[in-house]
């Protein structure tokens, strides 16, 4: 499916992990292809965060998004996918970059500001500026469908 | 002095802000770790940091601590830190720990590669061999079972998969209900086959005399009550009892089933009834569906959700209240509204009940057309109400001018109400027609009066099977004729008038298919073949919505759902089971049978079949039992029922106020007080705290979700 030619035939000693795929390549898969988030979601699993995948990264992958992964795992990945700069915290900047994934340019600035502020002012308890994971956990477990939603079929 | 103000300081986080403050440590970490500056090992062990201590002071909690938050990817290490915490233990301890570590391993969010090595370092330790092949055993087992026993829960997976690739998850939910539906009804379908109509083919069906039959060769068939027999089949097999039993088995599975399942997802929606709190996060955080990868349905999804975006922020940033007049408008409307409503139910219900009793077409009318109408009217009638009031229902909300979500709840309700009223008027009428026939009291049982012969219980049968098919018809019609010829228009450009493709309506649908599980197990007593028919209904129903669904329809613009539509649903069908099965069940127990045909005909009631088989009730418990079902009894308990009821409802909402004043005050407190005790927090750095005071602090991981810290001198 994905440049199979590449891939070696014998995965033994290591090279489920050596051997990677690029981030182009692994973003023309179909299930992600038109995904808003399909840079981020690759870049999440792939372990030195570059984008590219090996084998390891895609069953990781594949099994956070998959039916049975629970609840704690699903939330863990989706704050980390939210988490443009990777600094553990949401912030306003990962906030708008979120906003601009989902809608593309279709919201004016001054509409991904309010919403942003709004977001912040529902779900940050401790009023600084930036959600961290427990908070998050918080209001993603509010959610009646994030379990449903959160699931790539392969 | 100043030791002690901070000192003052720490205990103030721990102890009287702990939802605030202490349930964050990461945050706080992250706070002082900044403040700090230092990364390295040993300049963080001065300062307290529970993130990466020298490793021979790492504890197991911490190990498990870390686990939990691996994702943080901030110089655990796991195999090094399982290793220290493990020698600090004894033997015993050691094992246990282990079991811990692996139970947890599972929901721990580190890369496969970091779970593994730990796993294999866990494995190579434990010398005992004997669990880890236990376990390989066990988990081959378990896959090998799950492979075979849910390969008819994967009924339709790929084609409902790709269907949800456009439509996203929400559509792809009807479909799932459909399968569960469908599976249900086999499940069910092979006990009544297997205990009722094959022990019957063995013998032949029994024939009888019918003056009414409509369906020709088919009202003789085994699919009708009619034509099953009174008598043992082979001498042996007791065919009455066996029916009467298998209906009543049958039933309470359907009723299980659905107990059980509302249990589970009760007990799977943490509390999400205040998803309104949290509107514009959710619509951020969790909009997006996965599932969805077609290019179409991507760009419709982006194009609903920012539309709804748009409309809430617009809601949002307008005045709140409306002017006086506009408002009395609005009410006055709801208020005729309302009316029309209740006017729309009563009306129904009454036409149905007309057409079905009384009313009968123009002697002027010709013959052949009269024939089809007295054949049809009362399923007709009952089928085309059914498809017309929803319609009108979903008009008016759009008249009131109610915020979209409670309009959403407020149609749902309605239609609700209405499908439940028209099965309660099928109901009265088919009793109605039941009773033309059962007049003939019991006493005369025996003496064959056969100037009428009559079989009731096949005419209401009939009825039942005849609104199934017209209901079926009707699904297809409405798919094939307004839908997709209405796509067809649109896309040869053929009409002027700007016109939209439908969407997928999920409510009505889902109601829908209530609905036809509803007229089964109406259906089910009088025809016990009626579940394959059902069947048959539930894959051409499916193929139908699948098709046109495909051809003919857009995605559902209503991104957000009413929050927990799925317990409702299930809550829905469980409101129509006792609609549908009490009915029947008061036929058996208190009208009696008719007398030329099917099981019961010997019998006075239908229940006598068990008191004659099984054996009545010991002497000693006959009085009370009689006396429990006689009114006296039944209508206060009933009142009681309804009382405790309402206590509980009472006391639930009482709770909802409570908590909702709490967070009024969590509110405030948030916007008074926090800023001062941050201000202070900020002002005692953690580590020094600690160690100017020699104390200890630790994370207590079992009591709750969020560590809590703990002083401990």
């Amino acid at each position: 499916m994905l440049s199979p030619g590449n891939v070696p035939e014998d995965m033994r000693d290591g090279k489920t992990n050596s051997f990677r795929i690029l981030l182009p390549e692994v973003q023309k898969m179909t299930e992600i292809k038109e995904n808003p988030f399909k840079e981020r979601i690759c870049k999440v699993f792939s372990e030195d965060g570059s984008g590219d995948m090996s084998f390891d990264d895609f069953l990781d992958m594949f099994s956070v998004f998959s039916e049975a992964a629970p609840r704690d795992i699903k939330t863990t990945y989706a704050f980390k996918i939210y988490d443009f700069d990777c600094d553990n915290f949401i912030g306003r900047d990962d906030l708008e970059r979120t906003l601009t994934c989902l809608t593309k340019n279709e919201l004016s600035d001054d509409e991904k500001q309010f919403i942003v502020d709004k977001v912040l002012e529902e779900t940050d308890l401790d009023d600084d500026g930036m959600l961290s994971y427990i908070e998050f956990e918080h209001v993603i477990s509010r959610s009646p469908d994030f379990l449903n939603t959160f699931h790539i079929r392969i | 002095m100043s030791t002690k103000s901070q000192n003052n300081g720490s205990d103030e986080m721990g102890e009287e802000t702990p939802l605030l403050l202490a349930k964050d440590p990461l945050l706080r970490v992250r706070t002082y770790s900044h403040s700090s500056g230092t990364t390295s090992h040993h300049s963080e062990a001065a300062t307290f940091d529970f993130r990466a201590p020298p490793p021979s002071h790492v504890t197991p909690e911490d190990v498990l601590q870390r686990m939990r938050y691996a994702f943080r990817n901030d110089g655990f290490d796991a195999e090094n830190d399982f290793e220290a915490a493990q020698s600090m233990l004894n033997t015993l301890e050691r094992s246990a720990f282990r079991d811990t570590v692996l139970d947890n391993l599972k929901e721990t969010p580190m890369s496969m590669r970091e779970r593994l090595g730990l796993r294999r370092l866990i494995y190579s330790k434990t010398h005992t061999r004997r669990r880890r092949e236990q376990e390989i055993e066990e988990s081959t087992t378990k896959s090998v079972n799950r492979n075979y026993t849910f390969v008819p829960f994967n009924l339709w997976e790929e084609t409902i998969a790709n269907l949800s690739a456009y439509f996203g998850s929400n559509v792809a939910s009807y479909f799932k209900f459909l399968r569960i539906l469908l599976l249900l009804n086999i499940a069910a379908g092979i006990l009544m086959i297997s205990f009722i109509t094959v022990p019957q083919a063995i013998d032949g069906p029994q024939s009888f005399n019918s003056s009414i039959s409509q369906f020709g060769w088919l009202s003789k068939s085994m699919l009708l009550f009619g034509s099953y027999s009174s008598d043992k089949i082979n001498n042996s097999y007791n065919q009455p009892l066996a029916y009467i039993l298998t209906w009543m088995g049958v039933s309470l599975f359907y009723l299980i089933v659905i107990a059980v399942a509302m249990h589970v997802r009760y007990r799977q929606s943490k509390l999400s009834d205040n998803a309104d709190d949290y509107e514009f996060a959710l619509r951020t955080f969790s909009a997006w569906d996965h599932t969805i990868y077609s290019k179409e349905g991507v760009k419709d999804r982006r194009k609903a959700l920012c539309m709804e975006l748009k409309e809430r922020i617009r809601e949002e940033r307008k005045a709140r209240k409306p002017r006086l007049e506009t408002r009395l408008l609005r009410y006055l409307g709801r208020i005729i509204s309302n009316t029309i409503v209740l006017g729309l139910l009563g009306g129904s219900g009454y036409l149905v009940y007309y057409v079905a009793d009384e009313f009968e077409l123009p002697d002027s009318t010709p013959t052949e057309l009269k024939k089809l109408f007295d054949k049809y009217q009362l399923s007709a009638v009952v089928s085309l109400l059914k498809l017309f009031i929803p319609l009108l229902f979903e008009f008016l909300v759009h008249l009131e001018g109610w915020p979209p979500r409670s309009a959403l709840k407020i149609t749902l309700f309605r239609t609700t109400l209405f499908y439940f009223a028209s099965l309660v008027v099928f109901d009265m009428s088919l009793h109605n027609v039941a009773s033309e026939c059962s007049s003939a009291s019991c006493s005369d049982k025996g003496i064959n009066t056969t100037e009428v012969v009559c079989c009731w219980e096949n005419r209401v049968g009939e009825e039942v099977l005849k609104v199934v098919f017209i209901d079926l018809g009707l699904c297809i019609a409405v798919g094939l004729f307004f839908h997709v010829a209405k796509a067809l228009f649109i896309k040869c450009r053929i009409c002027c008038i700007q016109l939209e493709l439908s969407e997928f309506g999920i409510t009505s649908s889902v109601l829908d298919l209530i609905y036809g599980q509803g007229l089964i197990w109406l259906g089910l007593y009088f025809s016990p073949l009626i579940i394959v028919i059902g069947i048959i209904k539930l894959f051409v129903v499916f193929y139908t919505q699948l098709f046109v669904a495909k051809m003919a329809m857009v995605a559902p613009k209503k991104v957000f759902r009413a929050s927990r539509s799925g317990n409702f649903y299930l809550f829905i069908l469980l409101l129509t089971w006792f609609l549908c099965i009490l009915p029947t069940a008061y036929t058996i127990a208190e009208v009696s049978p008719s007398a030329d045909c099917g099981p019961f005909k010997k019998m006075c009631k239908a229940y006598d079949v068990i008191s004659h088989s099984i054996g009545t009730w010991p002497d000693w418990l006959e009085e009370p039992v009689q006396y429990i079902g006689t009114a006296a009894v039944i209508i206060p308990v009933i009142i009681l029922l309804l009382l405790v009821a309402l206590y509980y409802r009472a006391k639930s909402s009482s709770y909802a106020d409570l908590i909702k004043e709490l967070r009024n005050q969590l509110k405030f407190e948030r916007k008074v007080e926090k800023r001062k005790v941050y201000a202070s927090a900020l002002s005692t750095p953690f580590g020094t705290a600690s160690k100017a005071t020699g104390q200890k602090y630790e994370f207590d991981v079992e009591q709750t979700n969020f560590p809590i810290i703990k002083t401990k001198t």
